[in-house]
């Protein structure tokens, strides 16, 4: 079926072969972007990620209408729904460390000769040492702040912001390169 | 209208997600699996269900009373609630509204489950008023009244409140008012006193070196004698019992004025400050009090790090004609070391708060609903459980609840769910609980429809008990 504006009409029947055909297409994005979240907690759990997960869309099964297509694709508007759902567990479960929504801006691909490719940053990402692979992937995938991947990696935010800086540098230079070629 | 960010991890790759995450984190089949088969039986027990034929005579009646063009808006509202839609054939009419501050609290239904009374209720704002998806109800209560409509004969144990649905066009959010108790009448008042919409994170820490403001006080300290005469209360952590210390060892500190405070958050501001006998002191005033306000003062260190109080004293009232009421005046006592590590300890506010707050008195009268549709079974059984043998006296089983009650008050909740014939389980939470002077406690279990016409048990833990 895809994304398409058939499902979307079957969900908003109440359709539980649409809602199914919806977790098939996205449960696993909706996993990395919850577990990507909660991963960061030594309190929260794999339990908290499949609860988060089923909230999410069970959430689209009792609310279908809060979906407007007019604003994006249904796997955003879920990437949405997971994210926030995700925090409200986070800082139920650490909450003398609470996140908010602020502490993610959809600010760091910007940095990066548009248009990006995801796909080969990550494979970019992926080749390089860590802990500079995990603080990329914090910051590129799950676009946390600096002073956030700082606290989750008990690493000094000048460290951070240092590997970050000579990375993108580097990823720059590939990415374009890498456009040219195509 | 703002377009839906695109997430970074829509654009890669299902094996490059499980490769991003780890073995660690990463989804296995079985995690799919599970979460897929938890959210088929979320939604079976949400679905609605067709015929419910031993209710049928009583939906043709109740229907009549509620009128068909309401009925269908009901339902809806009883699907998002409770579950099923078909429990809309016990909705009460009741038709009172009330408006005060520019705002309109309308009924729309009741239902009544034994001493639970659910009050379906559209609050509208009218001109001007602001309200939003994020409504908190702040002050509200209800009573069972007299005749003449103002003689109380009894108040409700508790009331919870949810915002269950929100329509901007119209500026009306629908609210349902769970109260907990018997109304002794039969008529019944509900009253809404305060609101509030427009929630706001507050992350604020004071501009102001502390070392240097308790420099400039001289405070002077009151001993327990004198607290006691204006103190509301006062409390104390395991580490205060460790020091072997004890309230009436404790000092406070007169009210000041310092007026600290910060420009995001300045419902509370320090009012005082002290250092003494190896303590800080540091003490808060509420200036306004309002519905909802749950930022909390804490001392930080520089890890960001919270220190908590030894000791916590409050004194004062504050009134703020919403139903509200408070101390004046909080103070914190902390041990950082010596007072020269003040320099390394910030103060601040956490937590959130609403910016739009109303105050007012809008009531809805009512007849006392009548009750939905009721089974109880005489059990007198003992069962085993891992706590215990627990003996049932009583199951009583409506559409939305089940109430085990026991001989003998125990301080765990079983797991209890309805089994039907067909064999399927649903699972049940618990609700609440009351127990009685003579040691008989009551515990009641919701959460999902129960088909009464096709129950055959109700679970407690292991053990099934017959229910037909």
């Amino acid at each position: 079926m895809g994304e398409t504006s058939e499902l979307i009409t079957k969900l908003n029947k109440h359709d539980p072969e649409a809602l199914s055909e919806a977790y098939h297409l996205y449960s696993k994005l909706i996993w990395a972007v919850a577990s990507g979240i909660l991963s960061g907690s030594e309190a929260c759990s794999r339990e908290d990620v499949e609860e988060c997960v089923c909230d999410t869309f069970f959430s689209l099964w009792e609310h279908p209408e809060k979906y407007d297509s007019g604003r994006g694709s249904l796997r955003s508007y879920l990437c949405l729904v997971a994210r926030s759902r995700a925090l409200n567990q986070y800082n139920a479960r650490n909450k003398n460390a609470i996140l908010y929504l602020e502490d993610f801006p959809h600010e760091a691909m910007e940095e990066f000769p548009q248009p990006v490719d995801y796909g080969e940053l990550y494979t970019e990402i992926r080749n390089l040492s860590e802990p500079t692979r995990s603080i990329l992937i914090r910051r590129y995938f799950y676009e946390e702040k600096p002073r956030v991947i700082a606290d989750k990696m008990s690493l000094p935010v000048k460290e951070v912001e240092n590997r970050l800086y000579r990375a993108k540098q580097k990823l720059s230079s590939i990415l374009s390169h890498l456009r040219e070629v195509k | 209208m703002d377009r839906y960010p695109i997430c970074p991890l829509e654009e890669l790759s299902d094996e490059q997600l499980d490769n991003l995450l780890g073995d660690e984190w990463k989804a296995t089949p079985d995690n799919i699996s599970h979460i897929h088969t938890e959210l088929k039986e979320r939604i079976q027990r949400r679905k609605p269900r067709r015929q419910i034929a031993i209710v049928a005579l009583v939906a043709v009646l109740t229907l009549a009373l509620v009128g068909f063009a309401n009925a269908d808006r009901i339902q809806m509202l009883f699907g998002r609630y409770f579950g099923s839609q078909q429990l809309s054939i016990y909705a009460n009419d009741i038709t009172g509204s009330s408006t005060d501050n520019g705002f309109t609290l309308k009924a729309i239904t009741a239902v009544k489950d034994g001493s639970d009374t659910y009050l379906f209720m559209d609050l509208t704002a009218e001109d001007g008023g602001i309200l939003s998806d994020d409504l908190y109800i702040g002050i509200c209560g209800a009573e069972g009244i007299g005749k003449d409509l103002g003689e109380t004969v009894a108040s409700m144990f508790g009331i919870g409140c949810e915002l269950i649905d929100y329509d901007e066009q119209t500026a009306t959010a629908t609210i349902v008012a769970h109260l907990i108790g018997d109304f002794y009448s039969d008529q019944a008042v509900f009253t809404l006193r305060s609101f509030a919409t427009g929630e706001k994170e507050v992350s604020s820490i004071l501009d102001v070196d502390l070392s240097d403001a308790v420099d400039s006080t001289q405070p002077e300290f009151m001993p327990f004698e004198s607290m006691e005469e204006n103190s509301v209360g006062y409390g104390y952590g395991d580490e205060f019992e460790k020091r072997n210390m004890t309230p009436e060892d404790m000092e406070c500190l007169n009210p000041g004025d310092l007026q600290l405070n910060s420009n995001q958050y300045d419902l509370v501001e320090v009012s005082n400050l002290g250092y003494k006998d190896g303590l800080l002191h540091i003490q808060t005033r509420t200036r306004t009090l309002l519905p909802g306000d749950r930022a909390y003062p804490e001392l930080r260190d520089q890890k960001g790090n919270v220190l908590s109080s030894l000791y916590q004293t409050n004194f004062g009232f504050i009134d703020s004609g919403m139903g509200l009421a408070a101390s004046e005046y909080n103070e914190y006592v902390y041990d950082i070391g010596s007072l020269e590590n003040l320099k390394n300890y910030t103060f601040g506010f956490y937590g959130h708060y609403y910016e739009n707050a109303y105050g007012g008195k809008w009531q809805i009268k009512m007849d006392v609903p009548e009750n939905m549709q009721t089974a109880e079974y005489d059990i007198n059984r003992a069962i085993t459980t891992d706590h215990g043998d627990v003996h049932v006296q009583k199951i009583v089983v409506t559409p939305i609840s089940a109430t085990i009650i026991l001989d003998a008050a125990i301080e765990w909740a079983p797991d209890v769910s309805a089994v039907y014939r067909d064999g399927t389980v649903t699972e049940l939470k618990e609700d609440g609980m009351f127990t009685y002077e003579d040691g008989k406690q009551e515990r009641r279990y919701t959460g999902a429809f129960i088909d009464m016409a096709k129950l055959a048990y109700i679970k407690i833990n292991s053990e099934r008990i017959a229910v037909e």
